[in-house]
């Protein structure tokens, strides 16, 4: 991030800060790209890179409260980018792990040549690819497409923020994506 | 889902924000807070005895200064180590951490000096016990305090968060508690503020991310 970009960053999550939303969609639109060449230097041109990124603006939306415009905007912006991108580095070892002691999914259908057409994939494996998520993770994705519950519904009886069932649902997807071997970013 | 559609979903539920108050005023705020917590204990405790007489002495003076400096670094740490970026280095995790290395070795230095080792440690679990209650109103303040804040290194906050609430208890104390013995400061006054810092902090290790 330049000088130029930083001073810019900063005053658009000034306005973000005060409620203007297309401020806030250009920083987030101007910030992922160099959170993706942030991550694409460290890790390498791996699928996690945008998982990193998508994790940093989540966390950005999250704590945007804590921005201080008095100070730089760069320190903060790379210390949520680097603690997401360990978080997201560490999360994909443990899958790792995991999925090579796992022997119980099923072998599905092979996934469709990248020709445009629509993915098939094997019921079971969804199935045993929901139960293999984290509990709450789970537990939110199956309200929001098996029970067809809204976010405010799941939110209210889960007693979590809809910002919260969001983002579990957002990294609940993305697991799912990953076990699926859907995974086309 | 995409980056783009993340993007149009978080912009679109994004309202006004109110910002953090720097940490300095946090961290004051918190302190009023915390010495209300200790002297509250102390009148439930009630004085010691020979209160005038004690806080004259040279070692109830130095254990006081070194719970008050304690309290107020471990505290200004975690208000400054829960916002991204905000510690350049890691400064203020480091005087507070030497703080308590340096309180724990004087007060082990006394329980060597006076050469009678552990043995005259009566009543410890009783102060530790109280210095724990104490504590515990500074700690959930502190804590609601950083909850909403962008901790990063959440097993750090628990950490220092904890030490900043057992050394204002801590510091509460040596007034309610008469006995001398350096054996018995050193494991109902002193030790359980490092004891209990380091159990919150590993607690806190398996919190998730943001």
């Amino acid at each position: 991030m330049n000088a130029e970009q930083e001073v810019e960053a900063a005053r658009l999550m000034r306005q973000a800060q005060d409620g203007d939303r297309v401020a806030y969609a250009q920083l987030l639109t101007a910030l992922a790209p160099l959170a993706q060449r942030y991550a694409r230097g460290r890790v390498g041109p791996r699928p996690c890179v945008d998982d990193i990124a998508q994790e940093t603006l989540l966390t950005i939306h999250r704590v945007r409260h804590t921005y201080d415009p008095a100070r730089p905007f760069a320190p903060w912006f790379y210390a949520i980018l680097s603690s997401r991108l360990i978080d997201v580095m560490r999360r994909e070892r443990r899958v790792d792990q995991r999925e090579q002691g796992r022997d119980q999914l099923p072998e599905g259908r092979p996934v469709a040549a990248a020709s445009g057409a629509r993915n098939e994939v094997d019921f079971e494996r969804v199935r045993a690819a929901l139960a293999a998520l984290p509990e709450r993770q789970r537990e939110v994705i199956a309200a929001l497409k098996l029970g067809d519950e809204s976010v405010r519904e799941v939110s209210a009886r889960l007693k979590m923020s809809e910002s919260a069932v969001k983002v579990t649902a957002h990294r609940g997807y993305r697991a799912l994506r990953r076990l699926l071997g859907t995974d086309r970013e | 889902m995409n980056t783009e559609e993340l993007i149009v979903n978080l912009a679109s539920e994004a309202g006004p924000v109110t910002r953090l108050r720097p940490p300095a005023v946090r961290a004051l705020s918190w302190l009023a807070v915390a010495a209300a917590f200790a002297v509250t204990g102390v009148a439930v405790l009630g004085l010691r005895p020979d209160v005038s007489t004690a806080v004259s002495a040279s070692a109830f003076l130095m254990h006081a200064l070194l719970a008050v400096g304690l309290t107020i670094t471990a505290a200004v740490a975690t208000c400054v180590i829960v916002i991204p970026g905000a510690e350049v280095k890691p400064l203020a995790r480091s005087v507070s951490v030497a703080t308590l290395v340096v309180w724990v070795l004087m007060a082990g230095r006394d329980v060597l000096a006076a050469g009678n080792g552990l043995a005259d440690a009566s009543d410890w679990p009783v102060c530790a016990t109280r210095l724990a209650a104490i504590a515990m109103g500074p700690g959930v303040a502190l804590w609601w305090m950083v909850r909403r804040s962008g901790a990063l290194h959440w097993s750090w906050t628990a950490g220092l968060a904890a030490t900043a609430s057992l050394a204002a208890a801590a510091l509460a104390i040596p007034f309610t508690c008469p006995v001398l013995a350096p054996s018995h400061v050193f494991l109902g006054h002193v030790a359980p503020v490092g004891v209990l810092a380091v159990v919150a902090a590993l607690a806190a290790m398996r919190r998730p991310a943001l």
